[in-house]
């Protein structure tokens, strides 16, 4: 009876570690770099910070994606709000945080590094 | 069954304690005591600068009114969006309420002009006349900041945007003294404020 128990706590522990959270690092990243503007939920501030959801840029436009964080951008709305550019993103950290925001609020679609490599290295600088 | 009574009264006491602690309370903040017990209240100094409208505004004008004061600048690149976010969930909980008021200043006043102030405003879909962004002289900001409202502003090189100031969002009465502040980019801290929002404006109906 005893090891019953003590089997089914097991499993139980394995089931559970096993589910970890999906990108982990991509969130770490957006927690850091971007959550300030567009917010933990993504849903951003008024015209002036764009939300997340629903964005062209996590649907048809995402392969603009990479250049637009590693460059930033002009509001459109207000001449001294823009968005910082990102440099200090490596290839691999981006494709963490594309695939977290994918996941999160665009359409799941799967972003592999091989591809934001060849994106990001043909950026105009 | 008296040692219940004792064991039942101390249980209800433990209890009270501790909905307490969880209530915020509303106090006179930045009054100084006297040697002699004295209390000298901590006014906010008469300053008079403008708004997204171009109104010129006063303390004078704040007051009969309940109102919420933080500090930003419209580039800032790191807290000041996730405290106007914040100040936007307060200002939808005081709608339905009277005279109250909310006071957001520039600390970058030679890029935040009217015009900007005004913009800004639009694009958060808020009324004018509820909501003042407030922009002028730049030292007369920097001192309500740093040594009335007790929010740390300061002009920084290294700080990102140039500017390095805390997010704090001020709670003040009718008479335009402090009673409570929350910590603008802490949402809980925020939801705190909303109850002691409720408060201040319970001891006025």
């Amino acid at each position: 009876m005893n090891k019953a128990v003590t089997c089914f706590v097991l499993i139980l522990c394995l089931v559970l570690g096993c589910k970890t959270e999906k990108y982990q690092q991509g969130r770490i990243i957006y927690e850091t770099s971007c959550l300030n503007c567009h917010m933990s939920d993504g849903s951003g501030l008024g015209e002036m910070y764009p939300k997340l959801k629903g964005s062209r840029y996590l649907a048809e436009d995402i392969e603009l994606l990479p250049c637009l964080i590693r460059q930033g951008a002009q509001s459109r709305q207000l001449e001294t709000v823009y968005m910082p550019g990102h440099p200090e993103i490596t290839t691999a950290s981006m494709t963490n945080l594309i695939n977290y925001m994918s996941d999160m609020w665009g359409d799941g679609r799967v972003v592999r590094l091989a591809e934001v490599t060849a994106l990001m290295e043909s950026c105009s600088k | 069954m008296r040692s219940r009574l004792v064991l039942f009264s101390t249980i209800m006491a433990l209890l009270m304690a501790c909905e307490q602690t969880d209530r915020p309370e509303l106090r006179y903040i930045g009054d100084i005591i006297e040697p002699d017990g004295s209390v000298t209240p901590h006014e906010i100094r008469p300053f008079e600068l403008v708004d997204q409208l171009g109104r010129k505004i006063t303390n004078e004008d704040l007051k009969g009114n309940i109102h919420l004061v933080d500090f930003f600048f419209t580039s800032c690149p790191s807290i000041c969006p996730k405290v106007t976010k914040q100040m936007l969930r307060l200002y939808d909980h005081v709608e339905e309420m009277d005279d109250v008021l909310l006071i957001s200043h520039t600390i970058d006043p030679k890029r935040d002009s009217v015009a900007v102030l005004k913009l800004y405003a639009d694009n958060l879909s808020i009324d004018h006349t509820r909501w003042l962004f407030l922009t002028g002289d730049k030292d007369e900001i920097m001192d309500l900041a740093n040594e009335d409202y007790f929010v740390a502003a300061m002009e920084s090189p290294d700080a990102p945007g140039g500017f390095d100031h805390s997010g704090k969002i001020l709670l003040l009465d009718k008479d335009a003294r402090i009673r409570g502040f929350c910590e603008g980019t802490d949402p809980e801290s925020v939801d705190q404020m909303m109850l002691l929002i409720d408060e201040l404006g319970k001891t006025y109906e």
